[in-house]
């Protein structure tokens, strides 16, 4: 279903993103997945570190549908893989530049770490 | 096979889980939770599949209640933006309700303190008043003898402790200027029958009955000691005689009232542990187990027996009145009355704001039926239209609780200080609960059926009904219901009101039989140490009425030895001579000075009244009033007659009989009562001061005279007559100014109401009007079609409030006074006054439906 998007929000708006939300956005950053699909992607993006309960993934897919961040596609993707009752996501131009501006955020905040010498200043 | 089983297991425990999600949610997710939740067990095995199942589940649990959260505040943002929209709508809605959540809390909150909150005294249930009746002649509460006391501690055996108590008035010096303080004499159970811990110190040990001891309460304790715990051991000089302190009740220690400073050991002196008079008060403490009704049976028994024993005590019985009854039960009626009265207006605040919603439901349908054409379903549009409804209340409550300690505090502010119960009122947090509970209920039951009605309108009846076919007929009927239980309601409130009223202004209007205006008095008592001898305290009134006489502006002094519009005076059984037996029905004793009838200006009926020539050594005389005369001289003339007020006491000549006064109060009856003059008993206590200006303007001076004469006596309140007259009935007025209001406001929400159901009625019909009007009606039918709406209305709902009225009037019956409950002329003025509200109410929309443009209207369409 169609969401309503709020009139000109700015990507700051949103920022800092929660950690859940910033996972899922990035989920998305290359390609549109359903529920399951974002789960996976996140355990396997984190070696399994974060794993998204169900409830938590459609708590966080809700609020990102509400803010125009996301949005769920009409037509499956690739119909010859998946299930057709799955939905899809897939992230709005909007969501994009959130995901962008809150992992330049958090580049930033590493930059100051380095700097200030408590990380180590390369990889 | 057992993976698979324990799978569709674990699916069903997590899909029964999702239910805990808001309904619109789980539809909108559920499914896809489902789906990726039996993913996530089948990448997994074993303990890892078991926990990974554990953890979905418990996730869900603790994301749900967040879920009805967003829900709820997505609904409240509506809500509130609603109330910003509809500002009017809002604030009547929310006034209203804050008004009736306030005022029921404030005065259930007062009925509460009296009728059910726990009595500060441990095991309070087991106390009780014991008092002697006498059925035949009326009395229910007297007080008893003291070998009357010895008798029943003897008998009774179901009743652990019997305490006696009587109060005096002694002087305290030493301490300041002298005052007169008010003390109980009690037996030293007293604290055994009415259990409490001082806060300093110890109370009476059961052998102190002879001692000079003394127990302070909390306020005297503060007063004249700030408080300091050393006051134990101090002494007090009570009419000159020392007195050791040896405890301080706590301040919610007021037992047998607030107004006492301490309680000293009662002594009875040896003529009175045998006197047959009726001096003491009586407190028992039942034994464990022990109702009051075995109690009281086991009383009444004896009240028999001893009855059957002696002729004396043939008429009298026993009653047991619980200690919460004694303190409230002369105000039950009036609190019950008052908590009664405000409900109604609470009830008709809510039904009013059901009302508003009705019509805004019935308004609100064309938006609705566009947003249910939008997709949302008519469970979530109920849920939003109730949350409005809600949301009205809650604030409507929020306020009210403002509403509520205010009205206590205006309570306080405006009640006469006789009213002294209500001065440890405070708004009580129960009743408030209880207060928004039933706003919030009503709104949920008056919100919820509006709501689901309007949220079930479709595109096809909201778009006939803006053509003016109206099919809100539903709405329209529970309106005209809701607006008929108001009238209802406020039929029985205006109908109380005007009862009450009218027994205010009988009240007021009854003949005492003296004349109270113009009159200063005050009490003035004498300590017994410093003027023992009769001839001593002769000498000092002589002396005082003489100097009062000389003040410029005063017209006449006189001096009793009780104060009037107060208790009744000691009475006794009498023997008249020449009959063998003695009369039960007690005779009333004033002692007065020679000026006292003249002064109060009580007409002589027959015979005269003291002279000089009564002095201490001629004939002893007695006056009597009209009633006494006509109940035991029927026909005869009693002048010259001779009676006694004790077995050995001297023979009184009846030398006058003077007319009745209500010298109580004008809410009590007629006594059979006797006056005697102060020459041959010098028992004044009270001074009365004639003046043809402002008695108020006298008391320095006659405060003056008395220090002149004795420096160190102290004076009571100097207060005129009238003013204790307008105290007596100031609790009477003070209910029926509470009654007046709730009344009023009953009222001015009736007709919001009222004027609300015509003025939707009119709009609704507003097409209707048009078409008859241009086919020929004139504007006098349409109004005669309003007009008839309103009958209907106001017939039905006055017809079942005066019914209401009817049954609830015998039940507070006992608050009227010189009133039938059931007064045709009251009932006239509650029919003429809801007709006119009601009429007032429909002028405007009356005036509306007349003025319909039918070329306007029709066109318009």
């Amino acid at each position: 279903m169609p969401r309503q998007r709020r009139e000109g929000p700015e990507p700051d708006d949103f920022l800092p993103l929660p950690g859940d939300t910033f996972d899922v956005l990035v989920s998305l950053a290359d390609g549109d997945r359903h529920g399951y699909a974002i789960l996976r992607e996140i355990a396997e993006r984190t070696s399994g570190r974060i794993r998204l309960s169900p409830s938590t993934l459609y708590a966080v897919i809700r609020r990102l549908l509400e803010s125009g961040l996301i949005e769920e596609l009409s037509e499956r993707p690739d119909p010859a893989h998946d299930d057709e009752r799955r939905r899809y996501y897939r992230l709005t131009v909007l969501g994009r530049r959130v995901a962008q501006a809150e992992a330049g955020r958090l580049s930033r905040l590493l930059a100051n770490a380095r700097a200030s010498g408590l990380l180590p200043g390369r990889r | 096979m057992p993976s698979i089983r324990s799978e569709s297991w674990a699916s069903a425990v997590f899909k029964a889980a999702l239910h805990l999600y808001p309904r619109a949610y789980r539809e909108e997710y559920g499914r896809e939770m489902t789906l990726v939740f039996m993913d996530r067990l089948r990448e997994s095995s074993g303990v890892g599949r078991a926990w990974a199942a554990f953890i979905a589940i418990v996730s869900v649990m603790v994301d749900a209640p967040g879920q009805h959260l967003q829900v709820l505040a997505q609904d409240l943002r509506l809500a509130i933006r609603l109330v910003q929209r509809e500002k009017g709508f809002a604030i009547a809605a929310i006034g209203t309700l804050a008004l009736g959540i306030g005022l029921t809390s404030a005065v259930f909150s007062v009925a509460k303190l009296l009728l059910i909150d726990p009595l500060p005294y441990r095991e309070a249930d087991r106390a009780a008043m014991v008092w002697v009746t006498n059925p035949r002649q009326g009395f229910d509460r007297d007080f008893t003898s003291y070998p009357r006391l010895l008798e029943w501690r003897e008998h009774s055996r179901l009743i652990e402790t019997f305490a006696v108590f009587t109060y005096r008035r002694p002087v305290l010096t030493a301490l300041g200027d002298p005052e007169l303080l008010r003390v109980v004499k009690a037996t030293p159970e007293f604290f055994r029958v009415v259990k409490a811990e001082p806060v300093v110190g110890r109370l009476f040990a059961a052998s102190e009955e002879q001692a000079a001891v003394a127990v302070l309460s909390y306020g005297f304790w503060q007063r004249k000691f700030g408080g300091q715990r050393t006051v134990v051991g101090q002494t007090v000089r009570l009419d000159s005689s020392p007195y050791t302190v040896i405890g301080v009740m706590p301040p919610s220690f007021q037992f047998p009232d607030r107004g006492v400073e301490a309680w000293v050991p009662l002594q009875p002196a040896p003529e009175e542990r045998t006197s047959g008079a009726f001096w003491l008060q009586t407190v028992a403490r039942l034994k464990p187990g022990v109702s009051l009704a075995q109690a009281q049976a086991e009383m009444s028994a004896i009240a028999a027996r001893l009855g059957a024993e002696r002729a004396g005590d043939r008429d009298l019985g026993i009653a047991l009145v619980s200690l919460r009854d004694e303190l409230a039960l002369p105000l039950k009626p009036a609190l019950l009355v008052l908590s009664a009265a405000v409900l109604g207006v609470l009830l008709i605040a809510c039904v009013n704001v059901a009302g508003m919603l009705a019509a805004r439901g019935a308004d609100r349908r064309h938006e609705v039926a566009i947003r249910t054409a939008l997709g949302a379903s008519r469970r979530r549009i109920a849920r939003q239209l109730l949350t409005e409804a809600v949301t009205l209340f809650f604030l409507g409550g929020v306020l009210g609780v403002a509403c509520g300690s205010l009205a206590v505090r205006l309570l306080l502010q405006v009640a006469p200080p006789t009213v002294s119960w209500l001065r440890d009122a405070s708004l009580d947090g129960s009743m408030l609960t209880l207060a928004i509970a039933m706003a919030a209920l009503t709104g949920l039951v008056f919100g919820v059926w509006p709501s689901w009605k309007a949220a079930g309108a479709e595109v096809a009846d909201v778009s006939s009904a803006s053509k003016g076919v109206s099919r809100s007929g539903l709405s329209q009927r529970f309106r005209r219901t809701l607006v008929i239980s108001e009238v209802a309601i406020a039929t029985l409130l205006v109908s109380s009101t005007n009862l009450m009223i009218a027994s205010l202004l009988h009240a007021q209007r009854v003949e005492l039989g003296f004349e109270p205006r113009g009159v200063l008095t005050g009490r003035l008592q004498l300590p017994p140490s410093k003027y023992q001898e009769s001839t001593v305290r002769q000498a000092f009134w002589d002396r005082l009425i003489e100097r009062v006489s000389a003040i410029p502006g005063v017209t006449g002094v006189a001096a009793g030895s009780n104060v009037l519009l107060g208790r009744l005076p000691g009475s006794t059984a009498f023997w008249i001579e020449g009959r063998p037996e003695v009369i039960q029905q007690p005779l009333t004793t004033d002692v007065v000075s020679r000026d006292f009838f003249r002064l109060l200006q009580i007409p002589l009926l027959r015979g005269r009244t003291f002279s000089a020539a009564d002095g201490p050594d001629s004939q002893r005389v007695i006056i009597i009033n009209e009633t006494t005369a006509r109940t035991h001289w029927p026909g005869a003339d009693p002048i010259g007659q001779r009676l006694k007020l004790g077995e050995d006491a001297p023979w009184l000549t009846v030398i006058g009989v003077v007319a009745d006064t209500r010298r109580a109060g004008v809410e009590h009856s007629v006594f059979t009562e006797s006056y005697r003059p102060h020459t041959q008993d010098p028992e004044l206590s009270t001074l009365l001061v004639r003046t043809g200006g402002n008695p108020s303007a006298l008391a320095a001076a006659v405060r003056a005279a008395v220090h002149e004469i004795d420096p160190e006596q102290p004076v009571g309140q100097l207060v005129p007559l009238e003013g204790l007259l307008h105290d007596q009935i100031a609790g009477r007025r003070f209910s029926t100014w509470l009654l007046t209001a709730f009344g009023v406001s009953a009222l001015a929400l009736t007709a919001i109401g009222l004027y609300g159901l015509l003025a939707y009625l009119v709009a609704a019909r507003r097409h209707e009007i048009a078409v008859r009007l241009s086919v020929g009606a004139t504007p006098r039918d349409i109004l005669t079609m309003v007009l008839r709406n309103v009958s209907f209305v106001l017939v039905i709902g006055l017809s079942l409030g005066l019914a209401g009225a009817l049954m609830t009037a015998t039940g507070f019956r006992g608050m009227l006074f010189g009133i039938t409950p059931w007064s045709p002329w009251s009932q006239a003025t509650t029919i003429t006054v809801l007709a006119l509200v009601a009429l007032t109410a429909a002028w405007i929309p009356a005036a509306r439906a007349m003025r319909v443009d039918p070329a306007i209207v029709l066109r318009s369409e």
